[in-house]
């Protein structure tokens, strides 16, 4: 009798909506904001990434462009290079395709670190949500795959400068880094077997881990009922409020999807991101004076620039500065990231169930944990930019790398330490205060 | 009302509860369907202009206005049809993230087959996986070429000039290339002084040892080379070793001579292999 849209909604209803058992349970504020940009982000590069991808050649091999952009016309040209110039000028609609997915992809990026950082100062990553907290930082690291792959695949300008301080990163890891350097990025350029392996991961591997990923961090989202801010109304440590996924959060999130879709094209019209025609082509004689990975990359960079020179032997092993900035730190940034809740555990002797998100300050060992590591992303991140800031400034480049140096070393702590401070005045502030506002509720009763 | 509710933390708003929309009679179906018909019309344009080929511009405002006519029908329905918050009691989830109970013997045996398997992994990666070749494309008597093949007179680079050169028959080889120098003063030791011809005619790896970028720039105030990548500076004048920066290692060198016709040849191979230095000592 009901039509199929009827039937479909109310199978819909009786899976993830109003009828669902255990009941769906989907929060609104800043938190599913964050969380719901990172998806409709996904969605659109997904999109757009799906459209692109039959029109980019992964290879190196010169090729003849010819077609409508006249810079370009009838140059020899690596293929890669080539494609991405045919998908902008000769394809219809690709360069809007190309800035929406690049412009997608930086809201991407962003939504995940403001969601990660909101994850840590809340305290959401403690039980029963661990689990929950390792995919999170499995899908940032995903992402950064994917804007270090992406990067490569136009094979712009600065392309075989990234591919090649990869490899450096590669060499520096002692015994097996040459070996593991050469399989990988099969010696010097013009090699196709790089190229392919990023166009293979941007393409194959890192769209169903991302995939797959979401949709394990849902689950245990929804399995777990999502932790939430205090409020007068309920206690969330014992209660879970929300909105079903269907029909309430799915209209949301379509209302969302919609305006950012409407951002990303206003943002296409007025900025040329991805716009690579005036940087050309990588080639081997051809150099650049500011050579910079995409920002989620920067604190690599970042730490490859700040990080003194050091040579010193032990074992056989060379450590040098790549071997510390590209492979020591940021394993100790991500393994900190994804081991944190494990520390603050341990440290606070609190292995209890949360429900209930804390505000930043309320706990001071965690309000300093994370402005430390908050504060050492940063400097690293904007050390990624010491040229940048040298031009800008116009002072020599050793001194901003100098004064970045000494950052390095003092800004963590100094702020961590006034991040406990702030924290402990606001506990005492309340131990004081609650006793008074006892005394107020019995003289108003 | 005067006496507030004692929450957890004071100072913050708490989050207000929130029933069904009042204005759930408000809804408009035609209000919706009209604007996702011209939102089905715009899109219908789109594809118009799109496959006509139409700019980036044009087709970006025509695209923003079908997102915001969605924008507006969606509006709508979320905000008339919110049917309101449910509170539900949270499930016992004490069993979630406790690890999974193993037997000590099954953690022994799974991490000997680990760390057995690892050490198996790396030595075949050392032991048979192939490693850069320790020397690179120069060897004695090859003529510095462009990268279009012309051979270079010392004359032919002018005081503070800089070429980008390879040996002939490997242009635009990555490994190969070599930055070629005319300096304004007289290079110093450790720099080595038989490879300078002309006097101050110098070449050097064109890879930084830090991390494989093109040292491609030249700064004539202080005769030095610098990478854009991660700024290590160099000093031509002696021996390209790294007076700034995050790079520990010079430049290797290539020795110049001249060929009997007048154009400049290489007498040997650089100084080291080029590139980035490695974290493994050579025996």
């Amino acid at each position: 009798m009901s039509s199929p849209i009827a039937s479909l909604a109310g199978y819909l209803d009786r899976r993830i909506g109003r009828r669902a058992d255990p009941p769906s349970l989907w929060p609104t504020g800043v938190g599913a904001l964050l969380s719901h940009v990172a998806i409709a982000a996904f969605l659109v590069l997904f999109a757009t990434g799906v459209l692109l991808a039959f029109a980019y050649q992964p290879t190196v091999e010169p090729t003849v462009y010819e077609g409508s952009s006249e810079l370009y016309d009838g140059q020899t040209l690596p293929g890669a290079f080539a494609s991405i110039i045919t998908i902008s000028e000769d394809m219809p609609g690709g360069l809007l395709l190309r800035r929406i997915h690049v412009a997608a992809s930086h809201l991407l990026l962003l939504s995940l670190v403001a969601h990660l950082l909101r994850v840590l100062a809340t305290g959401a990553f403690r039980r029963p949500r661990l689990a929950t907290h390792l995919t999170g930082v499995g899908l940032m690291l995903v992402a950064m795959g994917f804007s270090y792959t992406g990067e490569i695949m136009p094979f712009g300008l600065v392309s075989g400068s990234s591919l090649r301080i990869a490899e450096a990163v590669m060499y520096s890891l002692p015994f097996v880094g040459e070996q593991l350097g050469t399989l990988v990025f099969d010696g010097a350029l013009p090699s196709d077997r790089f190229l392919f392996l990023s166009w293979f991961a941007h393409l194959f591997l890192l769209p169903p881990a991302f995939i797959a990923l979401t949709a394990w961090h849902l689950w245990q989202v929804h399995h777990r009922r999502p932790a939430l801010e205090p409020r007068p109304d309920v206690d969330v440590a014992i209660t879970a409020v929300g909105r079903p996924l269907w029909p309430d959060a799915v209209a949301r999130f379509a209302f969302l999807t919609a305006g950012l879709v409407a951002l990303l094209m206003l943002a296409s019209i007025l900025i040329p991101w991805a716009d690579l025609e005036l940087e050309g082509p990588f080639l081997t004689a051809e150099a650049t004076n500011s050579v910079h990975p995409p920002w989620p990359l920067f604190f690599l960079t970042g730490g490859l620039r700040i990080v003194p020179a050091i040579e010193f032997v032990i074992f056989g092993v060379r450590i040098t500065n790549v071997l510390i900035a590209g492979v020591v730190i940021p394993s100790l940034l991500v393994g900190g990231l994804a081991l944190y809740p494990f520390l603050e555990r341990w440290v606070l002797k609190d292995d209890a169930e949360h429900h209930r998100l804390d505000h930043p300050l309320d706990v001071p060992f965690r309000a300093g944990a994370v402005t430390f590591m908050t504060t050492v992303a940063l400097v690293f991140t904007f050390g990624g930019a010491v040229d940048v800031l040298a031009f800008w400034l116009t002072v020599p480049v050793e001194g901003v790398v100098l004064t970045f140096r000494i950052m390095l070393i003092t800004l963590p702590f100094l702020l961590a330490a006034l991040a406990v401070r702030a924290s402990r005045r606001r506990l005492a502030r309340r131990h004081e205060q609650v006793p008074t506002r006892r005394r107020t509720t019995e003289e108003a009763t | 009302m005067s006496g507030s509710l004692p929450t957890e933390s004071p100072g913050r708003r708490p989050t207000e509860p929130t029933g069904p929309s009042p204005r759930r009679e408000d809804f408009r179906p035609l209000w919706v369907y009209g604007w996702l018909g011209a939102a089905g019309v715009g899109l219908i344009v789109l594809m118009v202009l799109w496959f006509g080929g139409a700019g980036v511009e044009v087709l970006g405002t025509v695209g923003l206005l079908v997102a915001l006519a969605v924008c507006v029908a969606l509006h709508h329905v979320v905000v008339t049809q919110d049917a309101g918050e449910r509170a539900f009691a949270r499930p016992d989830t004490s069993g979630f993230d406790v690890p999974v109970l193993v037997k000590r013997r099954h953690l022994v045996v799974g991490g000997i087959a680990v760390v057995v398997g690892g050490l198996l992994a790396l030595f075949g990666l050392q032991r048979f996986a192939p490693r850069p070749p320790p020397g690179s494309d120069w060897s004695a008597g090859s003529a510095l070429v462009t990268i279009d093949g012309t051979r270079l007179q010392p004359g032919d680079v002018p005081l503070g000039g800089v070429v980008t050169v390879w040996p002939e028959g490997f242009e635009g080889t990555e490994r190969a290339a070599v930055m070629l120098l005319r300096l304004r003063d007289l290079p110093e030791p450790p720099t080595l002084l038989d490879g300078v011809v002309d006097e101050t005619l110098i070449a050097y790896s064109r890879l930084c040892t830090h991390a494989g970028c093109a040292v491609a720039l030249y700064r004539d105030v202080d005769q030095a080379l610098f990478c854009p990548c991660h700024q290590a500076t160099f000093d031509a004048r002696r021996a390209a070793t790294p007076t700034a920066g995050p790079a520990s290692t010079p430049l290797p060198q290539l020795p110049l001579g001249l060929a009997p016709e007048g154009h400049i040849i290489a007498t040997g191979d650089l100084t080291a292999r080029p590139g980035p230095v490695g974290g493994t000592v050579d025996v």
